[in-house]
């Protein structure tokens, strides 16, 4: 794989003319997606992709690399020819959650960090049959018997159990395969509590099936405005997950800053805003150094929590 | 193994090899026994009863210990021997057959390095030229002819990005087929 | 409803969206036609382009090339034994050995009438069942799915033509094979050696290309050329088409198949594949000569094609109405869905009732496309038949290499599959069934999955399961359709 790619971009490389640097970028940028085609990461990337073609003036193109767990991706990101020419997204998962589980052959240091332009928004919602009405409520319960949620993996299982680690709650994480399951189980009853994005959990919210308790993110959702937050309601735990552009380490600082300005500028258009908004993100700006020490942090702090909870792989 | 499938058991056509089944029957479940015993190997590595319930081992565990019973039961009785007549005889000593194998394994190899247009066409030349035995003429443009006709059905009109290559970089550059 | 239908109509009525009706059924022809390029693959090379349509007409053309692939699928499957799709590899059982006693015609001509069937039935269930069928989805949770998956590996026992010590090995290495990558609990990586592509498992194409398209090359390799001569293509049109006999035999099969396929198919994981080996294990419980399954029968064909078009349509009720997707293709019609601004789920038909309305009404008109698509075309494909070997074997080759390549970009995929090709080839010598194999693999995962979720739940309680009366129900049937298999197989020794 990685042998691949840099035969293919070195050969690119080759067939390049090498024209002044001032003229960069001078052909299309391509954009590696750890993602399918279709899912939020794929699609608010193609948003600020098309944005940031204008601004660059080159095609920015995008190329879907799914596979382990997203860490193929990131891999090849981190593999490509440090020329600024084949750079990446990622969130959380990619840089602080897969590194715990898996085997992966990359680290921070492979990586040039550009910025972050969106964040996800997070809710703890029960189903519309269910007692609880607020999460103090729903807190009360856990601390009486243990309490099931579902939810797809980090960072959304980490929240509760940063939870019952402030209020002494008992919690049962039950994982699923996507967020649309941990809803649909949760609608049902068989657990008792759901913790995901808006687009898993708006229709059964809209529907009157669900019922949001807090937004377990910094802000409150758009759609539920009267719904507080965590904080709001005296539970001091955010969680939070960001998306952004890195590329390999070693892309020539102008370069860097070429990009920069402009995924910043691409990063405040109001269309952009709008996409994000039907994905359940929120456009949120993260300068490069911001971003990288954000993911440093939550990788230091997610290694020990999944691992106390087992679910990740022991060193 | 019931009457009536051992009665309609005959040979499919004519001319059939009465095939070597309980030979190979009894080299799978040989190949099974092996395949048991490393993935018991590397099932044992993991965890097989967690904190919170049955463990990321336990069900592959279970399965090889399971799949060992099994295939020793097979080497045992291998089945009836009429039952499911398939293939002519002696695989390793047709020319076809071997031309055809090192054809896919070639392919699959070569893939990653040398691209899919370059290996395919030397592949198709190879299966018409040595495992069929037809003129260096008609394999050539039978093989052209395939890796065209792909190239445009999934590259050009589907837009499948192909693998890259030596041939598939003069492709991108004409447009005919994505970048992967 | 039918003012609903009648506004649906109206919105397909315009020409763009006829257009697009039409150019998405052809597309998911062509695509279920090749192999390895699977709907999901599809409708994710389409979706930035569908980002310049408007969200009807989106939808509309995804939404064609969806069920377009369910009646593609079978093509290569009766042809040339490569299943186009997961669902249609139970159709590569009897459908390519109707092929082979030169029937080609009558299992293409079968499927696509059943296809058209199921379809109808599908999407009248669509529209007048929706809301209560919801319920039912929801009603379902960890156990009973993992109650519903172990009455589907029951059904093994019906596959078991090889007998039961065979059938049995084949099955637990489908389980094995399934169980590779990462543990759907604890996130913890089986059976990876340290190989990024095995993390996410092993994918359904280069296991389904491997075993039977390319395991079918090596095969030909060995038959003499005389394949065409057994085919013997029928040489008049009227030749193309299923027999009375035929016809007769696959009325009730399409049937159950329909009905039976629409009810798993509502069902995350793996629904149109279960209903089509489900409706097959029917069929052959139910045949008057259980002994033709596996030589030919065009009940093996018209039951589990039936089911899965009919599985298909079934997917879209908690798509529309819970905005919950059941398949990977239906989570990616669904994000094509959010792309537009729209949200699916209960609110959709008051809020917008076109496009609700616009997808069903295209359902049908759709179906109706692919029929007059694929009947006339059945001829011409038979003649596909005809075809060397020498030529053939080659296309095989190249098609199951792109088409498991095109997946996932993955040039380990293709190794894979040429490692599946080797090992069904082997299988197959060696009188093992694969039905069992690919079953069992479909199943597994969500087996595991759900058990250990419920488990979770029930805090390691296994009496909760008296409290649930659907996972009991699912129980009480996987020991029924075992003893009951076990039981026939002695009395037929006995009379033996």
């Amino acid at each position: 794989m990685q042998r691949r790619t840099l035969i293919a971009t070195g050969a690119a490389a080759l067939f390049a003319p090498r024209l002044a640097l001032a003229a960069w970028p001078e052909r299309e940028i391509t954009v590696i997606v750890q993602y399918g085609a279709g899912g939020s990461t794929d699609v608010s990337t193609r948003a600020i992709a098309a944005e940031a073609e204008k601004i660059l003036g080159v095609p920015v193109q995008i190329v879907n690399r799914p596979g382990g767990q997203g860490t193929v991706g990131v891999q090849q990101i981190a593999a490509a020819r440090p020329d600024g020419y084949t750079i990446g997204t990622t969130g959380l998962a990619g840089l602080a959650i897969a590194p715990h589980m898996l085997d992966v052959a990359y680290g921070f240091e492979s990586f040039t960090f550009l910025p972050a332009f969106a964040r996800y928004l997070y809710g703890i919602a029960v189903r519309a049959e269910s007692p609880h009405r607020t999460i103090q409520d729903l807190v009360n319960a856990a601390k009486a018997r243990r309490t099931t949620f579902g939810a797809t993996g980090a960072p959304n299982n980490i929240g509760m159990f940063d939870i019952a680690r402030a209020t002494g709650a008992r919690f049962q994480f039950v994982p699923f395969g996507s967020g649309a399951e941990a809803v649909t189980a949760t609608l049902g009853g068989h657990v008792d509590a759901v913790i995901q994005n808006p687009p898993e959990m708006l229709p059964a919210l809209e529907s009157g099936r669900l019922r949001l308790l807090a937004s377990a993110s910094a802000g409150r959702w758009k759609e539920y405005p009267e719904v507080p937050t965590l904080r709001e309601q005296g539970v001091d735990v955010v969680v939070d997950s960001m998306i952004g552009f890195i590329g390999p380490k070693g892309i020539p600082q102008d370069r860097v800053e070429r990009l920069t300005s402009a995924f910043l500028e691409a990063a405040q258009k109001p269309a952009l805003a709008e996409i994000l908004g039907r994905f359940g993100m929120v456009p949120s700006i993260l300068q490069p150094q911001e971003f990288e020490r954000v993911a440093r942090e939550a990788h230091d702090r997610f290694g020990p929590q999944l691992r106390e909870a087992g679910l990740a792989r022991r060193r | 193994m019931t009457a009536s499938a051992r009665n309609s058991a005959k040979p499919a056509w004519p001319g059939a090899v009465e095939p070597a089944m309980t030979r190979t029957a009894r080299c799978v479940a040989l190949g099974g026994v092996i395949f048991a015993i490393l993935a018991w190997r590397e099932a044992a590595k993991l965890e097989s009863w967690g904190w919170d319930g049955p463990g990321p081992g336990l069900l592959p565990q279970v399965l090889a210990v399971l799949m060992g019973i099994l295939a020793l039961a097979v080497l045992a009785w291998p089945g009836d021997p009429t039952t499911e007549p398939e293939g002519g005889a002696r695989p390793w000593a047709n020319r076809t057959f071997l031309t055809y194998g090192i054809a896919m394994l070639g392919i699959a190899l070569a893939l990653p390095w040398l691209g899919f247009v370059a290996p395919m066409l030397v592949a198709t030349i190879a299966m018409l030229r040595f495992g069929e035995g037809t003129s260096w003429r008609e394999a050539l443009l039978y093989g052209l002819l395939l890796t065209a006709g792909i190239v445009l059905i999934f590259g050009t009109a589907l837009g499948v990005p192909f693998p890259s290559g030596i041939a598939e970089r003069a492709l991108y550059s004409l447009g005919l087929v994505r970048g992967a | 409803m039918i003012d609903g239908l009648l506004h649906g109509f109206a919105v397909l009525s315009s020409w763009q969206n006829l257009s697009l009706c039409l150019l998405g059924a052809f597309l998911g022809t062509v695509v279920g036609v090749l192999p390895g390029l699977g709907p999901a693959t599809t409708i994710a090379l389409l979706l930035p382009i569908t980002l310049k349509l408007d969200p009807t007409g989106a939808i509309i053309l995804l939404a064609g090339i969806y069920y377009g692939v369910a009646y593609g699928g079978t093509l290569t499957s009766v042809l040339m034994r490569i299943p186009g799709e997961a669902s249609s590899v139970v159709t590569c059982i009897d459908g390519y050995e109707m092929a082979r006693k030169g029937r080609a015609g009558a299992a293409l001509g079968i499927a696509a009438i059943g296809s058209f069937f199921a379809s109808t039935v599908g999407i009248l269930g669509v529209m007048l069942l929706s809301p209560p069928l919801a319920e039912l989805v929801i009603a379902f949770g960890p156990w009973e799915y993992a109650a519903l998956m172990l009455a589907g590996l029951s059904l093994i026992a019906f596959f078991a033509a090889s007998g039961l010590a065979k059938a049995g090995l084949m099955a637990l290495l489908g389980l094995m094979l399934g169980s590779v990558g990462l543990d759907p609990i604890s996130g913890t990586p089986r059976f990876t050696f340290g190989i990024p592509e095995l993390v996410d498992g092993i994918n359904i194409t280069p296991l389904a290309l491997g075993l039977f398209g390319l395991s079918e090359l090596l095969y030909l390799a060995l038959v003499k050329d005389t394949k065409a001569e057994i085919l013997r293509p029928p040489t008049s049109l009227l030749g193309f088409l299923p027999s009375k006999q035929e016809a007769k035999r696959s009325v009730a099969p399409v049937l159950r198949g329909s009905v039976l396929g629409f009810l798993v198919g509502l069902l995350p994981g793996g629904g149109a594949v279960l209903a089509s080996f489900l409706s097959y294990a029917v069929e052959k419980r139910l045949a008057k000569r259980p002994e033709e399954f596996g030589r030919g029968a065009v009940e093996g064909v018209a039951g589990p094609e039936a089911a899965n078009n009919a599985g298909t349509a079934g997917a879209f009720i908690p798509l529309l109405t819970l905005g919950i997707p059941s398949n990977a293709v239906t989570a990616l019609l669904l994000g094509a869905l959010l792309i537009h601004g729209v949200q699916p789920g209960p609110m959709i038909l008051e809020r917008q009732p076109e496009i609700y309305w616009g997808v069903i009404a295209s359902m049908y008109l759709g179906n109706v496309i692919l029929l007059v698509l694929n009947l006339p075309l059945v001829g011409l494909f038979v003649r596909a038949l005809e075809i060397p070997r020498r030529y053939m074997a080659a296309a095989i080759l190249a098609i199951c290499v792109i088409g498991v390549y095109s997946t996932n970009l993955a040039t380990f995929d293709v190794l894979l599959a040429a490692g599946f090709g080797l090992l069904g080839f082997a299988l197959r010598r060696g009188g093992f069934d694969l039905g069992p194999l690919v079953l069992a693999y479909v199943l597994g995962p969500t087996f595991e999955r759900s058990l250990r979720q419920g488990l979770l739940i029930s805090d390691g309680e296994l009496g909760i399961l008296l409290e649930r009366p659907i996972a009991l129900g699912f129980i009480l049937a996987a020991i029924a359709t075992l003893a009951a298999a076990v039981l026939l197989r002695n009395r037929a020794r006995v009379a033996d």
